[in-house]
């Protein structure tokens, strides 16, 4: 029981960096809020290594590591300085909307979290269900609303942390090679995007997506 | 036997890969061309050998049953070879072309091809995986090359398909992602076994032990995650963009076999661990909507269009819409959708390679007329391959379209499909025929078209009319598939 | 026995609670002006401050009702009435009773609510100026300490403040406990009216705002309050991170001191920050902090 309420409270941490991946302008205190959130799941894995125990999490862990903690972010660091871009522009909602989005979301993903009748997930864990459809929701959400690009790259790795949790709380069983080809994965769409971003950057002179609309129907 | 699995689940990938890397590193020229060739010559061979055995009910399987194929796969990973080898021919002409119009670097040709054989390999490696998630990594592989490729132009619109097409494919796939774990971790409260819930052929097992709202739930989950891969409803909006502004042999490849790919990803979920709740009114419902709509969508965007790649992409959204409805329908439906998959994989990407020989030649993609005077053979090919698409008698999308017919049982579903496929019928009849006939252009053509890449539009085209000719054997093929797998 | 100890509690907390604000006041002053390279007023200089205005004439302008003559008495008896229910420096005080939450809730409210009014009610334009800003801010400020608060309540089932103290120390601290009380703690950093946040009583701006036609009395028992309004809120928010030195009798109040002592520094250090906040800007950041207490209120929910 005190098990999973560590590894809860853990979890809900990751919602405040999540708030603060999605919301905050600057692009370079955002990718910082990410890698906060990474070591977060960082520390989820690592106490299920410890205190569940499974051990083969140790190697889920230590991948994480290396590829949310330290690769991904480098990547986008290097990409922000690259494109040297430093506040994104104005997304379509203002702040106060956009808060009150983030909440309702946050919201919803708890109530599906306990009201979908899933009865393999112990009751410790719902709450990380919960924690997961909400980094989820709020993702999907940062990708749809935001317009610079490297900021939807964020949100994207923010989704893709959700998606792990998720993978780590309800199937810890699973082999190493499945969590290993999923992060490679990770990386790989966020080296591409992050690509793409520079030759928007590159051609149209801005990274705004929206701006990208000469295709209408 | 031990010999067969040895190659095709691990000669012919490492074989692949090295191409890649070969690609990447050789400087372009005849050389690495007929390397290529010579490459995806022996993998279509390989894969019509592995599809002779299949056929007769041999399955193989590897690495302690990780990677499996049997007729299903077989049929795939022919449909793959197929227009893959056909494609990378029609490339070596295009790309030189395209580069020297987009005034891109001369080394771009080796990622081209480099990518493309990436994409040959993820899409090899999927079919032929029994695992539910490296199924998943591979199908997500596979949108990462293609992105690439699509962005190849390095233009505004051709980034802007690029960045929609990766951002709506990696949030639907992550759904997908969602309902494979939550089948493994029901799989793993069942049976302890942790092992247990990673292959589908495990999990047919223990289907009938999962309660039946968490099935339904996962379905839904599946179809929607890998239906944006398939242009289905809802998450359709990255195809026209993606497909109008990518270099012609990539949308062949989009078009044919990625899409194919998100739906061999349902069917095979749907067939190993869905069967029986395909018969539940909500999976089959949310399948035939889904279909409707996509089918009205394609047809009714269809009509206001004037570049013709994006009237081929609107009409790729309509016929997944076709292939989704038959799905619903779960014994006779199979069939048709997994034979229309095929048709509509071999007839797509001849048209997409038509269509791009007319832009290689005019130097565009709207505001055409009067082709078949100008060049017969392009202008013919073209409207040829328009029939044959919309399932004209002698080809075989004529059994899949039309006689699929057979497998809808209610009236009112047949009614409105057939409205719409008329709709579709004739929005993009009315175009081609526009762009076909008509008094000659006046515009300056690039000359005579290179006989290699006028030649494979040609040999899908008749690949279609001599199955049309003789429709037993795909529909003996389609009946193993289902059976089969 | 029982009784006459939380008779001295209860009137030690009534006199720190006087006492202690004006003091951590001046080491708020005394800390800026050294971060600004000077070297500042004494620390008891607010209290000379007030003393000072004790003495001196009360004039009210002719078109002022008696909402202006009464707003500051108001204000401040409503505040010890607060302080004589709110258990600080013990686990109860011999005032509490089964939903004291709320009504120290609605007694915070209405003392900010009198000041507003008061400066609403001055006839002047300058204080009506102020005094709207005032209120713009209040509305968001109030219902973020409304959701903390009932986040709390939520969390550990009860309105009593001693229940919710014990049930704090008998389980662990919980995380919407300490999210609520962050929240607090930057709701009594704004009640301070301290820059960036010092919107009513703009000098450069609105020549004293919300107090322009005070003096005397009056002042003084207005700045008081405000002072004391801000001191109950962090003294909350404190012992709801904190609750175990409540227990120790002699101990608990040089803890309590040391710990709000610890608040007002931070305070100190935030204050020569920022410049002035425009009306907008000031909404934006409160409506973060309201997101914090949403958020609390939603672990709270969870049980977290």
């Amino acid at each position: 029981m005190l098990v999973s309420r560590f590894i809860t409270s853990l979890a809900v941490c990751m919602i405040f960096t999540a708030f603060l991946i999605v919301e905050v302008r600057r692009l370079r205190y955002s990718a910082y809020a990410y890698i906060a959130q990474s070591s977060l799941l960082v520390t989820v894995f690592l106490s299920i290594a410890i205190l569940i125990p499974e051990p083969h999490f140790y190697i889920w862990a230590l991948s994480a590591l290396i590829t949310k903690v330290i690769i991904v972010p480098w990547l986008i660091l290097t990409t922000i300085s690259k494109v040297s871009v430093e506040y994104e522009e104005s997304p379509i909602l203002p702040l106060s909307a956009s808060i009150i989005i983030d909440l309702v979301l946050i919201i919803v993903g708890f109530i599906l979290a306990f009201y979908i009748p899933l009865p393999f997930v112990k009751m410790g864990f719902r709450i990380c269900l919960g924690v997961s459809l909400a980094l989820f929701l709020l993702g999907v959400y940062g990708m749809a609303s935001k317009t610079c690009a490297i900021k939807q790259t964020i949100c994207l790795c923010h989704m893709e942390n959700g998606i792990h949790l998720l993978l780590a709380t309800l199937g810890y069983t699973s082999p190493v090679t499945v969590e290993i080809g999923i992060l490679t994965d990770a990386v790989l769409t966020i080296a591409i995007m992050l690509y793409l971003s520079y030759l928007i950057k590159k051609v149209s002179g801005s990274l705004n997506t929206f701006r990208l609309s000469s295709l209408r129907w | 036997m031990y010999l067969i699995n040895i190659v095709s689940i691990v000669v012919i990938p490492l074989l692949l890969g090295l191409s890649c890397i070969i690609a990447y590193i050789v400087k372009y020229g005849l050389g690495l061309r007929i390397y290529l060739s010579i490459i995806y010559l022996l993998t279509l061979g390989w894969s019509i050998l592995l599809f002779i055995l299949t056929y007769s009910g041999l399955i193989i399987s590897g690495f302690s049953n990780e990677f499996r194929i049997d007729a299903l796969s077989s049929f795939y990973i022919l449909t793959i070879s197929i227009i893959e080898f056909s494609c990378l021919i029609y490339s070596f002409r295009y790309m030189e072309e395209y580069i020297r119009r987009y005034r891109l670097p001369f080394k771009k040709l080796n990622e081209y091809y480099s990518l493309f054989t990436v994409t040959f390999l993820t899409l090899y490696m999927m079919s032929i995986s029994n695992n539910i998630f490296i199924l998943w990594v591979f199908v997500e592989a596979t949108t990462l090359s293609t992105a690439l490729l699509v962005s190849f132009g390095s233009y505004e619109a051709a980034l802007e398909g690029a960045w929609k097409y990766i951002i709506l494919c990696t949030i639907g796939l992550s759904l997908a992602l969602y309902s494979s774990t939550l089948i493994y971790s029901y799989i793993l409260d069942i049976t302890g076994n942790p092992y247990k819930g990673l292959l589908f052929t495990d999990i047919a097992k223990y289907v009938s032990k999962i309660d039946l709202h968490i099935l339904s739930l996962t379905c839904i989950m599946v179809i929607i995650g890998y239906g944006v891969k398939a242009g289905l409803f809802p998450m359709h909006w990255w195809v026209p963009d993606a497909y109008s502004e990518a270099p012609s042999p990539i949308s062949a490849i989009l078009s044919s076999v990625i899409e194919s790919c998100g739906f061999y990803a349902i069917i095979r979920w749907l067939i190993t661990v869905y069967k029986d709740i395909l018969y539940l009114a909500t999976v089959r419902n949310i399948l035939l909507i889904l279909g409707m709509v996509s089918i009205f969508l394609g047809s009714l965007f269809m009509i206001k269009q004037y570049d013709l790649k994006r009237i081929l992409a609107y009409s790729s959204i309509e016929n997944m819409g076709i292939i989704a409805l038959l799905l619903s329908y779960p014994v006779y439906g199979f069939l048709y959708a997994i034979m229309h998959l095929f048709n509509h994989s071999i007839l797509k990407a001849s048209t997409f390679l038509a269509v791009g020989n007319i832009e290689y030649k005019y130097g565009r993609r709207s505001e055409l007329h009067g082709i078949i005077s100008d060049s017969p053979i392009l202008g013919y090919m073209l409207l040829i391959g328009i029939i044959a698409l919309e399932g004209s008698p002698p080809f075989s999308s004529f059994y899949s379209i039309f006689n699929s017919s057979l497998a809808i049982r209610d009236l009112a579903v047949l009614v409105i499909y057939l409205i719409g496929i008329f709709i579709g019928f004739i929005a993009i009849t009315n175009r081609f025929i526009e762009v076909s006939w008509g008094v000659k252009m006046n515009t300056i053509t690039r000359g005579n078209t290179p006989i290699l890449m006028v030649i494979m539009p040609f040999a899908l085209i008749a690949i279609s009319l001599i199955l049309g000719l003789y429709p037993s054997l795909l529909f003996n093929i389609c009946s193993k598939c289902v059976g089969g797998g | 026995m029982l009784s006459i100890m939380l008779i001295i509690v209860t009137i030690l907390t009534v006199i720190l609670s006087i006492l202690l604000p004006p003091l951590y006041d001046g080491i708020h002053r005394k800390i800026k002006a050294r971060i600004h390279c000077r070297i500042g007023p004494p620390i008891i200089q607010t209290w000379y401050d007030l003393i000072k205005l004790f003495g001196k004439t009360d004039i009210s302008p002719n078109i002022s009702s008696k909402l202006y003559s009464y707003a500051p008495y108001l204000a401040f008896s409503y505040l010890l009435v607060a302080l004589l229910i709110t258990p600080f420096i013990y686990i109860r005080s011999i005032f509490s009773f089964t939903c004291d939450l709320i009504v120290l809730l609605y007694l915070l409210s209405s003392a900010s609510v009198f000041l507003v009014l008061g400066g609403f009610s001055s006839g002047n334009v300058f204080a009506y100026e102020g005094a709207r800003r005032e209120l713009m801010i209040i509305i968001l400020t109030e219902l973020t300490v409304i959701f903390s608060i009932t986040a709390l309540a939520v969390r550990y089932s009860s309105l009593m403040i001693t229940d919710i103290y014990r049930a704090i120390v008998v389980n662990y601290p919980s995380i919407s406990s300490i999210v609520s009380s962050i929240a607090i703690v930057l709701c009594g950093y704004i009640e301070g009216c301290r820059f960036p946040f010092e919107l009513s009583e703009a000098e450069p701006e609105i020549a004293g705002g919300i107090v322009i036609e005070y003096s005397g009395k009056r002042l003084a028992l207005f700045k008081l309050s405000v002072l004391i309004k801000q001191f109950i809120l962090v003294s909350l928010a404190v012992d709801i991170i904190e609750p175990w030195s409540l227990f120790l009798i002699p101990l608990n109040i040089p803890v309590f001191i040391v710990k709000t002592l610890i608040v007002y520094v931070i305070y100190a250090f935030i204050d020569p920050l920022f410049g002035r906040y425009r009306v907008f800007e000031s909404l934006k950041t409160l409506f973060i902090f309201y997101s914090l207490a949403v958020l609390s209120l939603i672990f709270a929910v969870l049980r977290v």
